[in-house]
């Protein structure tokens, strides 16, 4: 199998501001978020990194997505650096989270053409992968109505459209069913599979577990910025059910 | 009644309670008082004439009333008095309209005597409004005549044909009449209308997209962080110097219309040729890019739009106060003030609109804005790679 996403040892931490550390409740004026965090997704597979309210998912998928820079560690997809050539990762990823918005003035139609240039799509596939994402998601009907109009679940299909406009081989999802509907939810996970059977790979980022056990092929267990256990989901639940696995992992790191 | 209090309590408390809500409330005043202060020594200064100035003061049929003539003897002034015949007037009256000569002061024949048995003589004062050394020497005669004729009955004499008619004695023409005025008001209400058109758009731009939460989404494409920047400045400054020719076409246009009262003659714009409107162009356009750029990076270090108009407001005082300076329609000599940004486009405007074009300071002038253009957009770049700045939770 090959290796198409590693990631070695990466570590991030925050400085915070007066009023974060009152929010956290913290004397300190440094937040790690991200402590020496390790793992590996094969190509082809959808990994799923599940951890509690602040584990540092977020930030993770932030670095990977050359959003945010780490101070130690690095991470590779298809062996191109994340830290020395971002450019190129953008290149070879596609990001999406409900953070990412689209702007409420344009039509689905304009972005897509808008993110495929940026991106350098050229003419033909540009027609040929607007077709497709937009028949797949429904999007046709309403492609000329300015996002704004939209309801949420419509957004969220236009995003995940327009963040796959140019092919990518790795696709980051920071909670893929947030704030969306069990239609809606179920739409978007069906896609995720889709795109796995057409051999792409998929990271996402979720603290539900039935979501884990129902797409993800391996699971890595994020506590306090660290990954504690990375295991196949059909391993780590062949006695218990995933949600009692992580409350005892849970309660061995944390001690309570 | 209890809740009346209670609500406005809570009300008052926002208001009071957070210092920037406080500074909100407190600046208005201050910026009024800094404004009028630099405004009012401006003004003064206008019709003040330059020290040490020798003022040429031509007279016919002088009169030999030793009190009259001690005017010409004052510690304040160097008068130099040179006595005319009156084919000369036409002449004098001439050099007067462009500024050479400072003041003509034409006696009736027989004044002394005619004075004497009280039948009113008449003197006529003739000397150029635009010209601030004309305007003090005028004035100082004035004054010394009208007071010798108010507090003395032996002064019976008629000035400048009496009340009211004297305006025909302002040699200042229509052209200069209308450019001092224009220069008065023009580039400072220029610079703020430009500055606010700027800081409407160019606020919201990043800012508001880190609000809403796009603008990561354009962060993850493989575009340099230079080309966004660039991006966003040229389609801000495009849409700002759309606005702001607008404003300037309005301005000129309304200028004959609200000043049309100060000068009887009118207001003309002849004085302005294809040069002019071209320099004025230029200085539009530089102020656009650099208030459009400056606004963007202060948008782009803010969190929220109302973070960003915050930012703002210290430049739009500084910008308002350099406004009021190109009030006084004095332009520096010394180049290097050409150099100050915001200062050199108010007087770039300033001496483009009072005739007094340098070539040197406009080259100075569109040279450093560049550069301050440049310095600003690579700023933005920079920032824009900064995950701090655009991911500050
Ligand atoms: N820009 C930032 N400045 C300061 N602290 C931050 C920043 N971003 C994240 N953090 C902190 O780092 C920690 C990890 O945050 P992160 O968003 O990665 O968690 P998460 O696993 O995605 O949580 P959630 O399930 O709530 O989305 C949190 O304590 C968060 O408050
Ligand atoms: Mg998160």
């Amino acid at each position: 199998m090959k290796e198409l996403l590693v990631v070695k040892n990466l570590k991030k931490t925050f400085k915070l501001s007066k009023k974060q550390q009152k929010i956290e409740k913290t004397t300190s004026n440094l937040k790690v978020a991200v402590n020496d965090l390790s793992f590996t997704a094969y190509e082809g597979e959808i990994y799923g990194l599940l951890g509690p309210n602040g584990a540092g998912k977020t930030t993770t998928l932030r670095i990977l997505s050359t959003l945010i820079k780490a101070d130690e560690g690095d991470a590779f997809i298809d062996g191109i650096s994340v830290k020395e050539k971002p450019n190129d990762i953008r290149k070879k990823i596609g990001f999406l989270t409900s953070e990412l918005k689209l702007e409420d003035y344009y039509t689905p139609n304009y972005m897509f053409d808008y993110f495929a240039s940026l991106h350098g799509v050229d003419e033909k596939d540009l027609l040929d992968r607007k077709n497709q994402l937009f028949t797949r998601f429904g999007i046709d009907k309403f492609s000329e109505v300015k996002i704004g109009d939209l309801s949420t679940g419509m957004k969220q299909k236009v995003s995940i459209a327009v963040s796959l406009v140019h092919n990518p081989d790795l696709i980051i999802f920071d909670e893929p069913t947030n704030g969306l509907d069990v239609i809606t939810a179920k739409t978007v996970t069906d896609y995720l599979l889709e795109l796995k059977n057409q051999g792409k790979t998929i990271i996402i980022s979720t603290h539900i577990f039935s979501l884990v056990e129902k797409i993800c092929d391996r699971v890595g267990i994020i506590v306090n910025g660290h990954m504690v256990e990375e295991d196949y989901v059909k391993e780590l639940t062949k006695e218990k059910d995933l949600e009692d696995v992580f409350f005892d992992i849970y309660k061995r790191e944390v001690g309570e | 009644m209890k809740n009346i209090l209670t609500i406005m309590k809570k009300e008052l408390k926002r208001f009071f309670g957070d210092r920037r809500m406080l500074l909100s409330l407190i600046l208005p005043g201050l910026i009024v008082f800094v404004l009028y202060t630099i405004m009012g020594q401006f003004i003064g200064s206008i019709g003040k004439g330059d020290a040490n100035h020798d003022y040429n003061v031509y007279i016919v049929n002088n009169s030999n009333d030793k009190s009259i003539n001690d005017l010409h003897e004052v510690d304040k002034y160097k008068i130099t008095i040179n006595e005319v015949d009156e084919d000369q007037i036409d002449a004098i009256k001439e050099d007067i309209k462009i500024k050479t000569k400072d003041l003509l002061i034409v006696f009736e024949k027989d004044f002394d005597a005619k004075k004497n048995n009280g039948t009113s003589p008449t003197v006529d004062l003739y000397y150029n409004s635009t010209n601030d050394n004309s305007q003090e020497i005028y004035t100082y005669y004035l004054t010394g005549l009208s007071e010798k004729a108010i507090n003395d009955i032996k002064y019976n004499y008629l000035i400048n044909g009496g009340v009211g008619a004297g305006s025909t004695n302002n040699l200042a023409t229509k052209e200069d009449v209308s450019s001092q005025v224009i220069t008065m008001i023009v580039p400072y209400i220029l610079i703020i209308f430009l500055f606010t058109g700027c800081m409407g758009i160019a606020t919201e731009s990043i800012a508001g997209e880190k609000e809403r939460g796009t603008i990561a989404t354009l962060l993850v494409t493989p575009t340099k962080r230079r080309d966004i920047a660039l991006g966003k400045v040229l389609a801000l400054s495009i849409t700002s110097v759309f606005s702001s020719v607008v404003t300037f076409i309005a301005v000129i246009a309304s200028v004959p219309n609200m000043m049309g009262g100060v000068s009887e003659s009118g207001i003309t714009l002849s004085m302005y040729g294809v040069k002019e409107i071209l320099l004025i162009l230029l200085f539009i356009v530089l102020a656009v890019l650099l208030f459009t750029s400056i606004l963007t990076v202060l948008s782009t270090l803010a969190k929220s739009i109302k973070e960003a108009t915050q930012y703002a407001m210290p430049i739009m005082v500084i910008t308002m106060m350099i406004g009021v300076l190109s009030m006084s329609g004095n332009i520096p000599t010394n180049p290097a003030l050409y150099l100050v940004p915001v200062y050199n486009i108010a007087m770039g405007l300033t001496s483009v609109f009072a005739g007094k074009i340098d070539a040197l300071n406009i080259i100075l002038a569109t040279v450093s804005n560049v550069a301050y253009i440049a310095g600003a957009v690579f700023a933005l770049t920079k920032l824009f790679n900064n995950e701090k700045i655009m991911f500050s939770k």
